[in-house]
């Protein structure tokens, strides 16, 4: 299982209570503009209603974890949708924003756990249903700010059909929305799990390079430290002996500066 | 075979078009999404082509411009002029090397459907050059044949171009599925051309690629058929022991084809525009090919001068001594 952390957004409380619960995540940072919480799998935002919120909550979670890219972000709320049974969950294939008409594709890189769905952002509280579609408040301002964060395929949206034309988004009580939540927490829990496991994938493929002995022996410039990391990077891959540190500095000890040391990586790679 | 799709992208226009509604019953259990234009889907940024290359999606397209283009500059196999067209973009193999990682964000399949403006295209291409000989190559941006029965490509194309018969077409590929071929009269303006690398680089490099002996039993069988065959050593790729590698290749290969069925064998270097480099490095940085040794010489990435001419003398030299020197066509891509 990966160690990679998932961050979550959502809306309400009462829609991130059962997440907080299912994960044991603890509140952090109680002076920060949104409540925020965190756990071995999943930090979670409370960003309240509609897409500036979800964005700016985003935006604010992202500079709360050190601005590290390539991570699982998940949004996760409830909307109405005019045939789909209330308590029915989905993953969204496609993201439309009502007002502008701007649309996004959420690539699927596994087999979603659940049915997957339009999910279109209005600016009010939907009572028409005229697509088929499910109608919430947050996607279309999480979707695209969170893709600039995380390649897409590690960006997904997960709806609870909370509401329709039988059932008004008017008696919805925290209550109830917790309740719909908790009944569609497995299916909530499998995609994050999923995307982790995607991330995890991804983290994988990146190359893990200890440049810091490096750097504490030799005074690199910006651009020398970026060679080296590449350099050390590519040696890795084409020769063992890189793959030791210790064995990798000795090589090169008597070297006078990093001018020197680059030259003789780039020797190693070419030979 | 066909490949498993389980998410298909419609652009709204081609919706009811009957190649994509045909398609579209292939595929009878894959979600279907509409979309405005494939590009929505295809060309956003932040995508990453290796993950989706684990499930890539397929888009049903149509191409309104730019449907037949001239080749890049040293891509030919003969005299005359060289164009290129791509009725599809993308490919269900994931050969390491392959620069349509590089140039693509994304690995989802486009197959643009509107196959008539590619024949008009290629017509009044045809009538442009009225007094050369034109080649059309339609692999560059994909596999020919391996997804044929699912865009019926061959079925399309070939009679086509059987009613050109000053135009040439090639066919290239790496794929075994030459049912549709087989199926047809040969005509004598199409070269079946499959490339091959040796055995090692399949195993390493070309994941879902059929085995080199699947191959060339596909081109005995098309040879026996009557259709023109074409040789693509193409990328030919360095290593400390090259020379023996393509010796034991060009041994298999030349020991099974029939060499009067050869149209042509080409042969090019690994190279690679400077930025599809890169981003095929960020996507395998754990891939040896990549993060081997390469040079860079302005916006190229290739082997070097030196290992390029060692390759190419030499496997200039082997080939010549199984096929005459007239049908050979190195692929030289200017510095």
């Amino acid at each position: 299982m990966t160690s990679v952390r998932a961050r979550v957004v959502v809306a309400l409380w009462s829609e991130a209570r059962p997440l907080i619960d299912r994960f044991d995540l603890r509140a952090v940072d109680s002076e920060g503009p949104f409540r925020r919480f965190s756990g071995d799998a999943v930090t979670l935002v409370v960003s309240g209603v509609g897409r500036a919120a979800a964005a700016a909550a985003a935006g604010y979670l992202f500079a709360c974890e050190r601005r590290v890219r390539e991570r699982p972000w998940i949004n996760v709320g409830i909307g109405g949708h005019r045939s789909l049974v209330s308590g029915e969950a989905i993953l969204a294939d496609r993201v439309i924003e009502h007002g502008s008409g701007r649309v996004w594709y959420p690539p699927l890189v596994f087999e979603p756990p659940i049915r997957t769905s339009t999910v279109c952002t209005v600016d009010e509280v939907e009572r028409e249903y005229a697509d088929d579609a499910v109608y919430e408040m947050e996607a279309a301002g999480f979707y695209p700010t969170t893709a600039r964060f995380s390649t897409a395929e590690l960006v997904q949206v997960v709806k609870i059909v909370s509401d329709g034309p039988k059932a008004s988004p008017d008696g919805l009580t925290a209550k109830h929305v917790s309740k719909l939540m908790s009944s569609r927490l497995d299916d909530i829990v499998a995609v994050i799990g999923r995307t982790r496991e995607v991330a995890g994938e991804l983290e994988l493929t990146q190359p893990r390079v200890a440049t810091a002995p490096w750097l504490e022996r030799w005074h690199f410039t910006v651009t020398q430290k970026r060679r080296l990391r590449r350099l050390l990077a590519r040696l890795r891959v084409v020769d063992p002996a890189f793959r030791d540190t210790d064995a990798a500095l000795a090589r090169a000890a008597e070297l006078p500066d990093a001018t020197a040391v680059l030259a003789r990586l780039q020797e190693d790679l070419e030979s | 075979m066909s490949p498993s799709i389980q998410r298909v992208y419609v652009e709204e226009a081609v919706s009811e078009h009957p190649r994509a509604l045909a398609v579209l019953e292939r595929f009878p259990k894959a979600e279907q999404i509409s979309c405005g234009r494939y590009g929505e889907v295809f060309n956003r940024k932040a995508q990453n082509f290796r993950l989706q290359k684990q499930r890539p999606a397929l888009i049903l397209a149509e191409k309104f411009d730019r449907l037949c283009l001239p080749a890049p500059k040293g891509y030919g196999i003969g005299s005359g002029r060289n164009f290129y067209f791509s009725h599809m973009l993308n490919c269900i193999y994931d050969c390491r090397y392959c620069f349509l990682q590089g140039m693509y964000l994304s690995a989802n399949y486009v197959l643009f459907v509107n196959y008539e403006d590619f024949f008009d295209s290629i017509e009044r291409t045809i009538e442009e050059f009225a007094q050369e000989e034109c080649y059309f190559f339609s692999g560059y941006d994909c596999d020919s044949l391996a997804l044929d029965s699912v865009t019926g490509f061959v079925e399309e194309f070939v009679p086509f171009f059987f009613r050109h018969p000053r135009a040439w077409l090639e066919v290239r590929t790496k794929s075994t599925r030459i049912e549709a071929l087989q199926a047809l009269e040969a005509i004598p303006n199409c070269v079946v051309a499959f490339s091959f690398t040796p055995a090692e680089a399949h195993a390493d490099l070309e994941a879902g690629v059929p085995p080199i002996e699947r191959r060339l039993e596909a081109m005995v069988k098309l040879a026996e058929c009557g259709w023109w065959l074409g040789l693509r050593f193409d990328p030919l790729l360095y290593g400390d022991d090259f020379e023996k590698r393509y010796k034991s290749l060009f041994e298999t290969v030349f020991s099974r084809l029939p060499v009067e069925s050869l149209h042509s064998v080409s042969y090019g270097p690994f190279r690679l525009p400077r930025d599809f480099y890169e981003r095929m490095y960020r996507l395998y940085p754990d891939e040896p090919l990549l993060a081997g040794p390469l040079d860079t010489q302005g916006r190229t990435v290739s082997y070097g001068r030196e290992r390029e001419m060692e390759l190419l003398e030499f496997c200039h030299q082997e080939l010549g001594r199984y096929v005459p020197e007239e049908i050979f066509f190195p692929c030289r891509v200017p510095e």
